[in-house]
């Protein structure tokens, strides 16, 4: 009754580690350029993430300020500046111009304070800002409540319109980690199939589109579909999409074509 | 051998001078990445399977070795082969990974409430597996270090030289380990056999 020794052991171990899973092989490469580009999103998103903090600061503070009647003196002290900007040395031969062109005509010195705010707020700030303004001009006291929820809304989707491309990038992103994870973390091939068919659903020309149309084909291979399989690779392999995944998928078809993968069992 | 046969293949497998593929990687260039990966992914995926025995776990360190390659070769002087370069890679990158492994063997016997797969004897006609897997018991016993230069040295049946670039040590001390690792095996082994 003779033991196996610890040559034949390491013998053992040698020889047992040969064989090679070729898919295997791809969708680890696969995982590595998919976290390699995923670095690369993540960085320029933390890119964009100073202008989007900046972005809801300024809509957040504006929809205060709006709710808490604020809006309406900050809006008189950026027409002031303004004023002051543009018109700062020959300031009162030039207001009664603009004034009268619109208005009747100005009288009493503490109206000129008030009479280009309405004036130059429009060409100030925008047209968002026209009506409360007018409303200051006419009466501090008659509306203040009435001015507050005007402005909120209007300056609140004025400036967020900007933030719907990054909602788009950010399901975008979240179906194609979906995906992946289905795909490389958990093998549920069936899974990862369904979300790489509703991510190039969703996102048709996603900037991971590419790479997800040669990960589904691998899911087909690992399901054992091997003739879905061969149509998914054939455009990667005939090179429609340049030398992408080229070798890899003429590389898996000439598998495919000699023996189907181990029966297109999930390991 | 083996190791000879796959280093042909994996040559053959790419015309681009080693200079031409590192200064590729240096630059970031996918394609050179995927040369690299196409030349070396088997020797580091059949180091990480030996090294840790769990080929999910092996899957992950080859994962781990290529995405931090591009970041590793500007430490990349030359003066070593590119492949010895990537194996110290996977080394370094291997302990928390054979941890896991470990926790996931022990695991697994616990669970099953079943004794480690028992020393067989040719009489049992013990598959090469069987045999594998009482190897790789037996190596969790040992230190990291230990075992690495153990599965470079006597698995891989690489130089204590080559190890050594690989390791980041002396040879003296990657010969050192290598005879404590064995003498730890024996012991171990003749333990399980005893205690059949």
């Amino acid at each position: 009754m003779s033991k196996p020794n610890l040559d034949t052991l390491t013998r053992a171990l040698r020889a047992e580690v040969q064989g090679d899973d070729p898919v295997r092989e791809v969708e680890t490469f696969d995982r590595i350029v998919a976290d390699l580009n995923r670095k690369k999103v993540s960085f320029l998103s933390m890119r964009r993430v100073p202008l989007v903090l900046l972005a809801a600061a300024f809509v957040f503070a504006t929809a205060l300020a709006g709710a808490t009647g604020r809006l309406r003196s900050v809006f008189a002290a950026v027409e002031r500046l303004m004023g002051a900007g543009t018109k700062a040395a020959p300031q009162e031969p030039l207001r009664p111009a603009p004034a009268s062109s619109v208005l009747p005509p100005v009288d009493t010195p503490p109206q000129v304070a008030e009479a280009p705010s309405s004036l130059l707020l429009p060409t100030a700030i925008g047209s968002v800002a026209a009506a409360p303004s007018v409303r200051l001009s006419h009466s501090k006291s008659v509306l203040p409540t009435a001015s507050a929820p005007t402005d909120v809304p209007t300056e609140a989707s004025s400036v967020a319109v900007p933030a719907a491309p990054i909602d788009a990038v950010a399901l975008d992103e979240s179906l194609y980690r979906e995906a992946h994870r289905l795909h490389f973390v958990d093998h549920n091939w069936s899974g990862a199939l369904t979300a790489w068919d509703a991510y190039l659903a969703k996102v048709k020309g996603g900037k991971f589109a590419l790479e997800a149309r040669y990960n589904r084909a691998l899911c087909l291979v690992r399901l054992g579909r091997t003739a879905d399989a061969k149509r998914a690779l054939a455009p990667f392999a005939r090179g429609e999409y340049g030398a992408y995944r080229q070798s890899e998928a003429q590389g898996l078809l000439d598998r495919l074509e000699q023996a189907p993968p181990k029966g297109g069992v999930v390991p | 051998m083996m190791q000879a046969l796959l280093s042909t293949t994996h040559e053959s497998l790419e015309d681009r001078s080693v200079d031409t593929l590192v200064s590729g990687l240096r630059a970031g260039d996918r394609e050179a990445l995927r040369s690299c990966y196409a030349a070396h992914h088997q020797s580091v995926r059949a180091f990480a399977r030996r090294l840790i025995g769990d080929a999910d776990v092996a899957e992950d360190l080859v994962h781990e070795t290529f995405l931090s390659l591009l970041s590793a070769i500007r430490n990349y002087r030359g003066d070593n082969t590119l492949r010895s370069f990537i194996l110290g890679i996977a080394v370094q990158h291997t302990r928390h990974h054979l941890r896991s492994a470990v926790r996931r063997r022990a695991m697994m016997v616990r669970a099953e409430d079943a004794p480690p797969p028992s020393n067989p004897t040719p009489e049992t006609s013990a598959s090469r597996k069987q045999l594998a897997e009482v190897l790789t018991r037996a190596l969790d016993k040992l230190s990291d270090d230990q075992r690495i230069a153990f599965v470079l040295c006597e698995v891989e049946e690489r130089t204590s030289r080559e190890v050594a670039v690989i390791v980041g040590a002396k040879e003296e001390a990657v010969r050192a380990r290598v005879f404590h690792a064995k003498k730890k095996l024996r012991e171990l082994l003749n333990e399980q056999g005893e205690g059949r």
